[in-house]
């Protein structure tokens, strides 16, 4: 009971603004009042399926949920499990050990930097987990019901292609070699990974990425003692703008030389009470380290190549996201450690010295990192979308077609998000396949996309050709941003609707739209339904059981 | 005897943690001038980039 105080407590004081109505708009996390469920959330045409299939996910729910609740229900979901699994999953008999690796798991650069950088459906995996580890020991230990929540734990992780690796990974290292219950484990796994599979190997887009990509996503140094230490810390996440400003505090690398001793202090403690399952675990948490750090160091010229050659390398891009086990086992060996400590001050002195210490090791990450508390000082503040949004959506559901969203960038800051960047909404708030240009500015460098056709309509634009050659039924013009389309482009075109932050235009020419390939739709289904079976039977194997402490 | 090292445990764990707070607070409220991460506004509302390094 106590733990889960705590985990409430966190959660509030990391997600109070989102008391405040609104939607938490930032970078890659949009949520809208009802996201469509279509064919383009199942397994999109023209981009590599990076949301999938969290997008059909968030579409269904939003068909019984408003997105307003739909988003605080993900993000509470987020700090609430990350902080309960790992207290839970803590081996320690009295809680205040646990307590101190719930606030190591939940108070860390990496959910700091994830959370501001919108990566909401990473930090599913990252709060399940302390879960999956968790029920990867009792699958050990051979105790009855393991293996369906172990899958259960997996399911949150996988709504993302990195979650789902990560999860399949941690299936693999944690379980034991040549076991049916493994070989079990990771098929049903690797079917919950199905959706996103699918969807790359039967859509237009290119498996391969732009090599440019490596450098510009790889970890880096948040403060004077470089990269690698960034990442030491969990923190390191390849955006300035993301990054919690107490992170390049002259004392932080300091602190995290303290953290990982103390850590170094409870391994021994930790292997010896979760036999197998600690190694192993460590094991994990060293591959991902590892990943994270290659695009920072000598591994740089390999990662560009894999990235560039190899079909799906580019998930390996942005490596600073694997850091996953290592946030976990780190967070686990400094509770021991801070558990071993305050043992050796209650016996040298007296018990309330020990639980000095704990109390200290419990706020040390508070004390490192302040500015997480109360949405990241005000980051993760809730805004309203304009009203045009609605009238857009409205008039494009009367004549369905493809929509072209200009300017044509990704990503872009606007006066009613107060200046934060966020995905064009565009592609979620309007039930039409919406075409966005894939390619990522960060600061000078243009990372190019997968997209043969993002890529072919940016160049029709760059030369100020018209848009309704471009075969769109809409274009949709955003307001008050940078790159506002030329007349030209908008020649040919009619005003169907003009707002203060948006423009709808139609295009009277727009060819019918091609019809999609039924086979790669009847695949995506087929993926989609036997994640959906293997949940729902893992589910009712579980049910069947009598109920079980988590 | 006993008493005084908690006193003294408490001190110094109220003290490390104190200053790292103030000072990683100091930094989340002033930052630098070379650093520019951020994690509010940005004031430009004309950005067209994912991120900067």
């Amino acid at each position: 009971m106590k733990t889960h105080a705590v985990a409430a407590a966190v959660t509030a004081v990391v997600l109070a603004p989102l008391a405040r109505p609104g939607y938490v708009l930032r970078y890659d996390m949009v949520f809208v009042p009802r996201q469509p469920l279509n064919w383009e959330m199942l397994a999109p045409a023209d981009s590599l399926p990076r949301a999938v299939p969290l997008d059909a996910l968030v579409s269904v729910a939003n068909l019984a949920v408003p997105g307003w609740l739909l988003q605080r229900l993900a993000l509470v979901a987020v700090v609430y499990l990350a902080a309960l699994g790992a207290a839970r999953l803590m081996p320690a008999e009295r809680t205040g050990p646990r307590v101190v690796a719930a606030l190591a798991y939940a108070w860390t650069p990496f959910l700091a930097e994830r959370l501001l950088l919108g990566q909401w459906a990473l930090l599913l995996a990252y709060a399940a987990l302390p879960w999956l580890v968790a029920a990867a020991r009792d699958v050990r230990a051979g105790r009855p019901g393991a293996l369906p929540r172990l899958v259960l734990a997996a399911a949150p992780a996988a709504v993302t292609p990195t979650g789902g690796l990560i999860a399949l990974a941690a299936v693999v290292v944690l379980l034991p070699l040549r076991s049916r219950t493994t070989a079990i484990a990771a098929a049903s796994v690797l079917g919950l990974n199905a959706p996103w599979l699918v969807a790359a190997l039967t859509g237009a887009a290119g498996g391969v990425s732009d090599p440019q990509g490596v450098p510009a996503f790889a970890a880096r140094a948040e403060n004077w003692a470089g990269a690698w230490w960034s990442l030491a810390g969990t923190g390191g996440i390849w955006n300035a703008a993301t990054v919690p400003a107490s992170r390049a505090s002259v004392l932080t690398p300091v602190v995290t030389l303290l953290v990982l001793a103390i850590a170094a202090a409870g391994l021994r403690v930790l292997r010896r009470r979760l036999p197998g399952v600690a190694d192993r675990l460590l094991v994990l948490a060293a591959g991902g380290f590892l990943l994270a750090a290659a695009g920072a160091g000598p591994g740089e010229p390999l990662l560009e190549w894999v990235v560039g050659h190899v079909p799906g390398g580019g998930l390996l891009r942005d490596g600073q996201k694997f850091l996953i086990p290592y946030a976990l086992a780190l967070a686990l060996a400094f509770a021991a450690g801070a558990e071993r400590l305050a043992g050796v001050f209650a016996r040298r002195f007296e018990p309330a010295a020990g639980r000095m210490v704990l109390a200290g090791a419990v706020l040390l990450p508070v004390a490192v990192l302040p500015d997480l508390a109360l949405g990241a000082l005000g980051a993760l503040r809730p805004v309203s979308y304009p009203a045009d949004w609605n009238a857009v959506a409205d008039r494009v559901d009367a004549a369905p077609g493809e929509v072209l969203s200009l300017p044509f960038e990704g990503y872009q800051s606007y006066s009613w998000t107060r200046g934060v960047v966020v995905r064009d909404p565009a592609a979620r708030y309007l039930d039409a396949p919406v075409l966005m240009n894939d390619a990522l500015r960060v600061g000078p460098v243009t990372v190019a996309g997968e997209s043969p056709r993002a890529r072919t309509v940016a160049e029709s634009l760059a030369a100020g050709r018209p848009a309704a050659e471009l075969g769109f039924r809409w274009v949709l013009v955003r307001s008050g941003t940078a790159g506002q389309p030329p007349a030209s482009v908008l020649t040919g075109l009619r005003l169907a609707y003009a707002g203060p932050d948006l423009r709808l235009w139609e295009n009277p020419a727009a060819p019918p739209a091609p019809a999609a390939a039924p086979d790669r739709r009847v695949l995506a289904l087929a993926a989609h339904g036997a994640a959906a079976a293997i949940v729902i039977f893992y589910a009712l194997a579980l049910l069947r059981r009598r109920p079980t402490p988590w | 005897m006993a008493k005084l090292a908690t006193f003294v445990v408490a001190l110094v764990a109220g003290g490390v943690l104190g200053a790292v707070g103030v000072i990683a607070m100091m930094g989340a409220v002033n930052p630098s001038a070379d650093h520019v991460a951020q994690t509010t506004d940005i004031v430009d509302a004309s950005t067209s980039v994912y991120g900067t390094r």
